[in-house]
């Protein structure tokens, strides 16, 4: 069953329930009120009665004893049945009171039961007593009234009746009203509490979809709940969740894209000198060749290797960068740059490029071998970009706000705006045949933004074609001066 | 003589292929990028085109829309092994693909096939004394026809269409028969004698030691 209907069914059962039984208790109170006042008024109608008689009784013995006194001869029981007997056609003359007077035994000594009575309740009664029952007769409902009463040294029982139809009809109407009641609950209820139920649930049922369309992988929607309340915080929560999965699913999506592109790459990579090597060394097996024609093809199968080589090497770097946990030492950076500045100034000079440095003190939290490849990368690059006279590469350090900075700026070619945002690619390379010429592989940008990411810095490029290029790498100020990286 | 484009953006690739073509026969016009390419087949016309799928400027895909409907065959080489690749390739109308890395008489032979379905190739294949009527399958030696059984033939064929090319045994046997090639077997090498001496080409077509034999033709 679905939680609507659940949740439907059980407000209108504890619903109904309450009603009913507040309307049942209710009802059956004030009927049990009514008949106790009925029987009462009996009681007292029969009181009345007794008393009347007794007062009655009392004048007429008086009188006989009068009488007696006179010499009227003693009479007996009889005597005294008849005094009843008047003295009860007194008390019903004028009255609609059914009354009736019997003995101990029930029978009726004077007046007439009302039909369809009998003298049970007397007999049930002992000395002293007073009782009632209550019967249907035909349509109408009866008290039986019953008291016990000694005149004249003898026992009797006063019965008399009391209609109490109304109360019972009463009843019935209240019942019959009642029942109208629970219906209409029932079904105005119903219908509010559908309405209620539906508002309560819509956000579960939205939220349910929800999970469904994110289950299938659909996009990613946020789910539309105003309330404040449990099932409003669920939802705000849901669509955290969601988000923050399809950050991550997006995030694994370009994973595998970039990791698929780069698999491609590398395939395509391996594959051209795989080809030229197999051509060349296919050609030399089995082609009749000059001793040039032989040297010509085997130096192109050993540039060839070389470049498998070097691809190879940059291949480990990336591999080792993104397994390994470097510790990261502190450096002078004067010293540092120094040193990498002393590193590179032969090949530029042999390039006929003017190589200046311009380096401030400060402190670097590095690991410098791996800083090292970077700074080499970056000034081999620019060295690459320069072709022609008056070439000029500058390496310039300086502390900046929270870090320091490291820069290097050629005047070469330059990288068109469009390719800026794919050099760090791994096998990008923006001018192929050049690359190929200077011996790259076009993995030196992707080591050095993976030795980047160790460091926690930033590399910035900043290019204008024809003009030159500057490449920034900031690196942050770390104050622990043993930090586990990665 | 027949005309091949060659576009290829690895220069050593490129050299590779020119030089075998220019070896085999064929006139080769090398491009290095697509553009390039486009701006050739402007001005000029060929028999066949080699063409690099990954090519900077115009890739080898948009440059074929470019070449349909010239009405050119055209072969493409590619790195990508994957078969998506592939049948985009074919589905562009290209004759054929290799895969890179390949071997220069795989090249040669799917380059033949080509040209042949095209009816571009040369009705008359000749060597010394000796022609070769490929339509007919007719072979003469000065003048006389010789009668050779079908093996025999194709393996002339294949001496033919790669002279100077030392032909492993394997090569032979694979391309002649069209099973792979296993291990030591006496078969090719009968086939070779029994054709060459009924050519009388004993001295020209020789036995490279250990690997085959080589149509040796001095140019």
């Amino acid at each position: 069953m679905k939680f609507f209907w659940k949740l439907f069914f059980s407000i209108i059962l504890v619903t109904e329930f309450f009603v009913g039984i507040s309307g049942y208790v209710l009802i059956y109170s004030s009927f049990k009120n009514a008949i106790e006042r009925e029987i009462e008024t009996a009681y007292q109608e029969n009181d009345m009665l007794y008393f009347s008689l007794n007062q009655r009784i009392t004048w007429s013995v008086e009188m006989s004893n009068i009488t007696l006194m006179w010499g009227i001869p003693e009479e007996g029981t009889e005597n005294y049945e008849e005094i009843l007997t008047e003295a009860m056609s007194i008390q019903t003359t004028d009255s609609a009171i059914t009354v009736s007077f019997s003995d101990a035994e029930g029978q009726v000594i004077c007046g007439s039961r009302k039909k369809g009575f009998d003298a049970a309740l007397v007999k049930k009664l002992g000395n002293q007593e007073r009782g009632y029952e209550i019967r249907k007769i035909d349509d109408d409902y009866l008290i039986h009234c019953a008291r016990y009463v000694k005149l004249l040294n003898q026992e009797y029982f006063i019965e008399n009746y009391r209609d109490i139809t109304e109360v019972f009809d009463n009843q019935e109407g209240y019942i019959q009203t009642f029942s109208m009641i629970m219906g209409l609950l029932f079904l105005v209820g119903g219908v509010v509490i559908f309405i209620i139920s539906y508002w309560l649930v819509r956000p579960i049922h939205l939220l349910s979809q929800a999970t469904r369309r994110l289950a299938e992988g659909d996009d990613m929607k946020p789910v539309q709940v105003n309330s404040r309340d449990e099932i409003g915080q669920l939802a705000e929560d849901f669509n955290r969740m969601a988000g923050r999965l399809s950050e991550n699913m997006e995030a694994l999506k370009d994973y595998a894209r970039r990791q698929e592109m780069f698999v491609g790459n590398f395939d395509h990579e391996l594959k051209t000198p795989l080809t030229s090597i197999i051509g060349y060394a296919d050609m030399l097996r089995s082609k009749r060749m000059t001793e040039e024609q032989t040297v010509l093809l085997a130096n192109q199968i050993v540039q060839e290797g070389k470049r498998l080589q070097v691809m190879s090497e940059k291949l480990m770097q990336l591999t080792v960068l993104k397994r390994r946990d470097f510790k990261l030492r502190r450096v002078s950076a004067k010293y540092f740059l120094t040193s990498v500045y002393d590193t590179v100034f032969p090949a530029m000079q042999a390039d006929g490029i003017r190589f200046i440095g311009e380096i401030q003190d400060g402190k670097l939290n590095i690991e410098p071998d791996l800083m090292k490849t970077v700074c080499i990368n970056l000034l081999d690059n620019a060295r690459k970009a320069i072709d022609g006279k008056n070439g000029q590469v500058i390496l310039s350090g300086k502390s900046i706000k929270g870090g320091y900075e490291i820069s290097v700026s050629d005047n070469g070619c330059g990288i068109p705006e469009g390719e800026l945002s794919k050099i760090t690619e791994a096998f990008y390379m923006v001018d192929k045949a050049r690359s190929r010429g200077r011996g790259g592989a076009g993995l030196g940008l992707a080591v050095c933004t993976a030795i980047m990411e160790v460091h926690r810095g930033k590399i910035s490029f900043e290019s204008v074609q024809d003009v030159g290029t500057c490449v920034r790498v900031d690196l942050v100020e770390v104050n622990r001066d043993d930090t586990d990286q990665r | 003589m027949n005309r091949i484009l060659v576009v290829e953006d690895e220069k050593p690739i490129l050299e590779l292929i020119r030089m075998n073509l220019t070896d085999a026969g064929y006139a080769c016009v090398c491009a290095e990028d697509g553009a390039q390419a486009a701006d050739i087949l402007e001005s000029e016309i060929f028999d066949l085109i080699l063409l690099d799928i990954m090519l900077p400027k115009i890739n080898g895909y948009e440059l074929m829309e470019y070449i349909r409907p010239m009405n050119i065959p055209v072969i493409f080489l590619t790195a990508k092994s994957e078969v998506m690749d592939r049948v985009r390739g074919l589905k562009l109308g290209a004759e054929d693909y290799i895969i890179k890395p390949f071997e220069i008489i795989e090249l040669l032979a799917r380059i033949e096939t080509v040209l042949r379905r095209y009816n571009k190739t040369a009705r008359e294949l000749s060597v010394y004394d000796v022609t070769v009527d490929t339509f007919s399958r007719v072979v003469k030696k000065a003048g006389k026809p010789v009668s050779l059984t079908a093996k025999e033939y194709d393996i002339l064929l294949l001496f033919l269409r790669n002279k100077n090319i030392a032909l492993f045994r394997d090569r032979i046997y694979e391309s002649v028969w069209g099973e792979m090639y296993m291990g030591e077997s006496r078969t090719v090498d009968l086939h070779v004698q029994r054709m060459r001496k009924k050519l009388g080409l004993e001295s020209k077509i020789v036995p490279v030691y250990k690997i085959g034999y080589r149509l040796e033709v001095d140019e």
